[in-house]
């Protein structure tokens, strides 16, 4: 299994399988970004004192002198990885989602957007994933922070092998990258066989007639359960995987609206900046009449505890979407 | 003339430049009190200490200079147009919409290797050029000026500490210590103490000098490095230098310069820098 060298090899079902032991970061960090420093001797990694926790001891060990553990100080990380990117390496930061973007925003704006420099910026443990360790640790604003820079690239893999082949584009892409890992160890799988990845080009998963869904991040997985449950109820739901939020894939937009009246986007993230908003925002101003519905984190704080006991709070349970959807479909069709 | 004349009849240039710059700014104003305490440090890193080389920038084993207390770059442009990466019709032109010193944040060509107008940015970003350096065996040096206002961002102390636990040798970082920031003396605001003691203790080595208005104290300083470790020069300046009525005065932080105070402040520098002393310039 590997892609160096820019051949692309084949993944077999059973690599897939074992990428779900080590959680989106393992994937695209202990494997994907191994290859990519492998191939540049110019790459840094700089981390945060997560090296444990993401998945980096292995390339660490590696490559001891380009793996540079800054300790717990994401404001001068960024900032280190701007002075080692300004003399035309390609630099990765790793720390939690909630910290690497929200405590180090100013040296983001202004060394990776401003600048444009060609800094990858690793979120780990995205939306809610750190669940009881509570809202300090949560990341539900981080595409809003990320989406509104110029420059930025915004790309949310939705499981273990699109982290990994988002690791493998990332080495190949120049300029500034927000890359939101939301997936942990054992999470469902996504994609069973190996597929063709690019970055920016939305994925249908799921053809259905009646509305779309579209996703991203650990989210794709329960809209796929979801539109299960709507089919079961005589609904046809279309699931779409948009792993890049920025830039935005319009021109699959420009497709869908012609085929469907109404647009559900669910995300682990809140309803204000996401995908949703950015979706909302491109077909306003198309002025199509077409409706989006917008689900996720409803610009409320949420009591801590498991995934699931958060995310029925703000009702994104798979059969909470579908619930939502049934009503909404059924209310559209009575007029 | 000798080197320090040399360095002084530039140092005197430039406060000219500086005020010709702040004074064309009009009524927008402009940070004059920072950068006339940086005069002396920057003329003698431009014409003194860095290696580089106007006609190719991009010269690979050039100094890097990573700007910080960029409240002070009137100073710094001054030095860039004294050894010719800038031209007096960029500086003239300094105030009007679209022309090339704005907006673009990095121009190594113009001598511009980083920039940015917000405290604490500088000297993590100067740790990452000098970690590069190290790593990749280069032998250009790393140097960095930073206002001791702007030791009050955290950001900064979390750089100490990285430059020291990768020996970084190869940085050197100036502390522009005029005792003041935008709203009064820097004790009163946030003390900053005993600064030598500190940077000690965050394992830099550390030397001091009484005035960093004075050329041959800041040589000597800046000399005084062993490079064994990184090193930090802390030059005790005067905010607004040169100017009475904007010396060690917090309002001038940023302030007009009318036509008035304009003239006042050049035959000022005139009689004492110029033609007043040794009748030199």
């Amino acid at each position: 299994m590997c892609m160096a060298r820019g051949k692309t090899v084949h993944i077999d079902e059973l690599t897939i399988k074992t990428m779900r032991k080590i959680g989106s970061s393992g994937s695209f960090l202990g494997l994907a970004l191994k290859e990519v420093m492998s191939d540049d001797s110019d790459v840094y990694i700089l981390v945060a004192d997560v090296c444990r926790y993401s998945g980096l001891s292995k390339v660490k060990e590696l490559f001891p002198d380009r793996v540079i553990n800054v300790g717990i100080a994401e404001q001068d990380m960024i900032g280190i990885a701007a002075g080692l990117a300004l003399q035309g390496a390609k630099v990765y930061v790793v720390t939690y989602a909630s910290f690497v973007v929200l405590r180090a925003m100013e040296q983001v704006r202004h060394n990776a957007s401003v600048l444009g420099l060609n800094l990858i910026i690793v979120g780990i443990n995205a939306g809610y994933s750190m669940e009881d360790l509570g809202i300090s640790h949560w990341s539900t604003e981080d595409i809003a922070m990320t989406r509104c820079l110029p420059n930025m690239k915004v790309v949310c893999p939705s499981d273990n092998l699109e982290a990994y082949k988002v690791g493998i584009e990332s080495g190949k892409t120049k300029g500034p990258m927000y890359v939101r890992l939301s997936g942990v160890r054992d999470d469902p799988i996504v994609y069973e066989k190996d597929y063709e990845y690019s970055l920016g080009k939305t994925i249908v998963l799921k053809d259905g007639e009646d509305a779309l869904i579209l996703s991203h991040g650990s989210m794709v997985n329960e809209s796929l359960k979801a539109a299960d449950l709507l089919k079961e109820n005589g609904i046809g739901a279309a699931v779409a995987d948009v792993h890049t939020v920025k830039p935005l894939d319009t021109e699959y937009l420009d497709i869908v609206i012609q085929k469907y009246r109404m647009i559900f986007v669910v995300e682990e993230h809140n309803i204000i900046g996401g995908l949703g908003t950015a979706v909302s925002e491109y077909l306003a101003e198309k002025g199509c009449g077409i409706r989006i519905v917008r689900l996720g984190m409803r610009d409320e704080i949420y009591y801590p505890g498991s995934r699931k006991y958060i995310w029925q709070q703000a009702g994104i349970c798979d059969y909470q979407i579908a619930e939502q959807m049934k009503r909404l479909i059924g209310r559209w069709d009575n007029g | 003339m000798s080197d320090i004349k040399c360095l002084e009849k530039m140092a005197f240039n430039m406060r000219c430049i500086v005020l010709k710059m702040a004074h064309d700014a009009g009524k927008k104003g402009a940070h004059l009190g920072g950068a006339l305490s940086a005069v002396e440090i920057y003329a003698v890193l431009y014409g003194e200490i860095l290696k580089y080389d106007v006609d190719n920038p991009y010269w690979e084993n050039r100094d890097r200079f990573i700007a910080g207390k960029e409240h002070g770059r009137l100073a710094e442009y001054a030095a860039l147009c004294e050894v010719g990466f800038l031209s007096e019709s960029d500086l003239d032109n300094c105030s009007v919409d679209g022309n090339r010193l704005a907006g673009h944040q990095i121009n190594v060509e113009l001598g511009l290797e980083y920039s940015c107008c917000s405290l604490g940015m500088a000297l993590p970003v100067a740790v990452g050029v000098a970690l590069d350096a190290k790593r990749k065996q280069k032998a250009y040096k790393v140097y960095t000026l930073i206002g001791d206002g702007e030791l009050d961002e955290g950001a900064v102390w979390e750089a100490f500490m990285a430059a020291s636990h990768y020996k970084l040798n190869n940085l050197i970082a100036i502390v522009d210590r005029n005792h003041l920031s935008s709203d009064g003396k820097t004790e009163d605001i946030m003390s900053l103490g005993n600064l030598k003691a500190k940077f000690e203790a965050f394992g830099w080595e550390c030397e001091e000098i009484e005035d960093g208005n004075n050329i041959e104290q800041l040589i000597k300083g800046i000399n005084s490095n062993k490079f064994v470790k990184p090193f930090v020069l802390v030059a005790n300046t005067v905010k607004g230098k040169g100017v009475s009525y904007a010396e060690n005065v917090a309002a001038w932080h940023r302030g007009i310069v009318t036509d008035k105070l304009y003239e006042d402040a050049i035959s000022e520098i005139e009689n004492v820098y110029g033609k007043g002393k040794n009748g030199a310039y």
